[in-house]
């Protein structure tokens, strides 16, 4: 027994050293210098909670460019940018149907006789009156982490059937975030335009804008198809109205007016109607609105 | 399943037979929980449909974790009694004991702004324990326990969408059963130091029937957990009286969660984590000192632990007196399987007493 206590005072003297040495070697140095090359979903989902998003775009952009096919590094990298971009959807949507302060007074005026109180969620919205709250809501359709993170989505994620249900609906919500918003801005950047009457110069700028917002608008439609309903409640925090709806008019919209639009290149009026492209929009927001209500 | 019946057995007759001077109840009871803890369950249960009040409510639960623990437990131990287990088994022990207890747990996390993703859960579980140890004052000594339970588990879970749609609450029943395995050694150095060492094995399996649930908390169908810990400790008396002695020392902790507080974290705990056993480095290990001081005849004592424990710095007492117990303290719980991510800061305060026959 004598040999035992031996063995054993021996053994705990070891196991203490050993483990005084390990616990002061990774309260200094050793973990804090792993943390920056630590790409584990804790550690990256930690920094988006700390609103570190900054830091995550320091790490994440180089490792990135290195390897684009890592989904993991991808969605963390594109979710810092919408993050900087202030796009935090459950603050975007608690926005979207809370009280509104008007912020555009063409866009107050181009759509009025929109409530300004907080709505319920369950309560159907005008199509013209969503389309308001999105625009005075969302981040502008120009802002470079935005468009970053779509970037990013449409890189590493343009194969459908392999992404998981969250990181779908959250790349629906930006699509279909920043058509809204360049819809927007084209529409209140031209809306005294006349395209029959415009200047060549006007319509050179014109056209291409429409045509990429086309090209836009039929990227969007892919990526939200079958996630219509989910895509729509988050990004306008409202389960009544649908931002997407199939019918025979959105559908013939789908399959002419867009490739219609998308090959707007060249300055060719007489592919427009005639009139305000303001009224002509609203019209076309009114028609969608009648489809939905029959 | 035959050692079981043995060990029920033994338990029975010993509970009819005249009780040994050794013989004891004992029992406590405790109340943990973190600093914020509810408000993050409670926006799931009460504020779905409401994105902005939970937005609101969670603005600064990012990332936070929160939970609470109740447990109850009541347990009594004595000597074999020569003749009445078969030799075998009183060759390798003297003691048996059993307990009864209770355990509550419940947390909810919240992650990621962007697209927040959310959880929320509370087992609800009740089990017993049996055993048979082999203990002394000095030397080798060893434990086994078995256990044996069922309970509940809640869970709500959503992410974005379901925070304005509306999230379900989810049930289903758990069972549980498992060992604690431990083996030690206490040895005086010298004339005024005395080593501690301790390692336990606690495998546990646990079953709970289907549910459609996604939480990341749920114990699935079937789970086994493996949790592991050695600790050794070094203690000086640094003054030594009639009435009593001051003692001071060095504690060292391996293995997950290694704080010096074993008994705060029920089994449940390891399964709604998903415990591995090899988490990062860093969050194995735990260092510490204590300070001490008891009586002679050990009827009163006062223990007080402090340190660096798997990542966290936490703190710790236990005051003895006359068979009455209290204890408070507070310590850092990581929630992941990485070094100081996402903390979980459990401040707790119990009582007990154990009452020898």
């Amino acid at each position: 027994m004598r040999e035992w206590d031996i063995l054993m005072h021996f053994k705990s003297i070891w196991i203490q050293t050993f483990l005084l040495v390990a616990a002061l070697f990774c309260t200094g140095g050793c973990a804090k210098s792993n943390k920056d090359n630590d790409l584990s979903e804790d550690r990256l989902v930690a920094y988006l909670d700390a609103k570190k998003y900054d830091k995550l775009i320091g790490i994440l952009e180089p490792e990135y460019a290195r390897n684009p096919d890592n989904k993991s590094v991808a969605v963390f990298l594109a979710k810092a940018h919408l993050g900087k971009a202030g796009f935090e959807v459950l603050r975007m949507a608690a926005r979207i149907l809370g009280e509104q302060t008007i912020r555009n007074k063409t866009l107050a005026r181009m759509i009025p006789n929109c409530t300004a109180e907080a709505i319920d969620r369950l309560r159907a919205i005008d199509g013209r009156c969503l389309f308001q709250r999105l625009l005075n809501n969302l981040p502008p359709s120009d802002n470079g982490h935005l468009i970053r993170a779509r970037d990013i989505f449409r890189r590493s994620f343009s194969d459908k059937a392999s992404i998981d249900d969250s990181t779908k609906v959250l790349i629906g919500i930006v699509e279909t975030a920043l058509v809204v918003m360049e819809a927007g801005k084209i529409l209140l950047k031209y809306e005294d335009l006349d395209p029959v009457k415009a200047s060549d110069e006007e319509m050179n700028s014109f056209f291409p804008a429409i045509a990429a917002l086309a090209g836009d608008v039929q990227i969007t439609l892919d990526r939200v198809r079958d996630i219509e309903l989910q895509v729509s409640s988050v990004l306008t925090g409202n389960v009544a109205t649908l931002l997407f709806e199939h019918s025979p008019q959105t559908q013939l919209i789908e399959q002419t007016a867009i490739p219609r639009l998308m090959a707007l290149k060249e300055n060719k009026k007489d592919d427009l109607e005639q009139g305000l492209v303001r009224t002509y929009v609203m019209q076309k927001l009114d028609d969608a609105v009648d489809a939905l209500k029959r | 399943m035959k050692f079981n019946l043995l060990i029920l057995l033994a338990f029975l007759v010993s509970a009819f037979s005249p009780l040994s001077a050794s013989a004891g109840f004992e029992g406590y009871g405790l109340y943990g929980r973190t600093e914020g803890f509810w408000p993050t369950i409670d926006a799931i249960n009460q504020k779905a449909g409401a994105p902005g009040e939970i937005a609101q409510a969670l603005d600064d639960r990012y990332g936070k974790a929160e939970e609470g623990i109740a447990t109850l437990k009541l347990g009594y131990a004595d000597n074999l009694k020569p003749g009445v287990m078969p030799d075998a088994i009183n060759d390798h022990f003297n003691r048996y004991h059993l307990a009864i207890r209770a355990d509550l747990l419940a947390g909810g996390l919240i992650r990621d702004r962007i697209y927040p993703v959310a959880d929320g859960y509370m087992t609800k579980t009740a089990q017993t324990e049996i055993g048979l140890s082999k203990e002394s004052e000095e030397g080798f000594q060893y434990k086994f326990t078995e256990i044996s339970g069922f309970g509940y588990q809640d869970l709500v879970q959503g992410t974005a969408l379901d925070f304005i749609r509306g999230v379900t609450t989810d049930t289903s029943m758990v069972f549980i059963w498992g060992v604690d395995l431990e083996a030690g050694y206490k040895a005086k150095l010298g004339e005024n130091s005395h080593d501690r060492f301790l390692a336990r094995l606690s495998p546990t399996f646990f079953l709970t029937n289907h549910t459609a649930a996604v939480s990341q908390n749920k114990i699935e169908e079937n789970e086994f957990t493996f949790r592991w810990r050695m600790e050794n400790e070094w203690a000086l008396d640094v003054i030594k009286s009639d009435i009593g002695a001051v003692e001071a020392g060095v504690l060292g902790i391996t293995g997950q969660n290694p704080i010096p507080a074993s008994f705060l974290l029920p089994r449940t705990w390891d399964a709604v984590h998903h415990l591995g056993a090899w988490p990062s480095a860093g969050q194995l290990l735990g260092f510490g000192t204590m300070a001490g001081l008891h009586t002679n005849d050990r009827k009163a004592s006062l223990r007080v632990d402090g340190g660096f424990y798997g990542g966290y710095f936490g703190a710790g007492a236990i005051l003895n007196i006359v068979g009455f117990q209290a204890f408070a303290g507070t310590w850092g719980i990581e929630q992941t399987a990485g070094f100081q991510l996402v903390e979980s800061r459990i401040e707790y305060a119990g009582m007990g007493y154990s009452y020898a026959l």
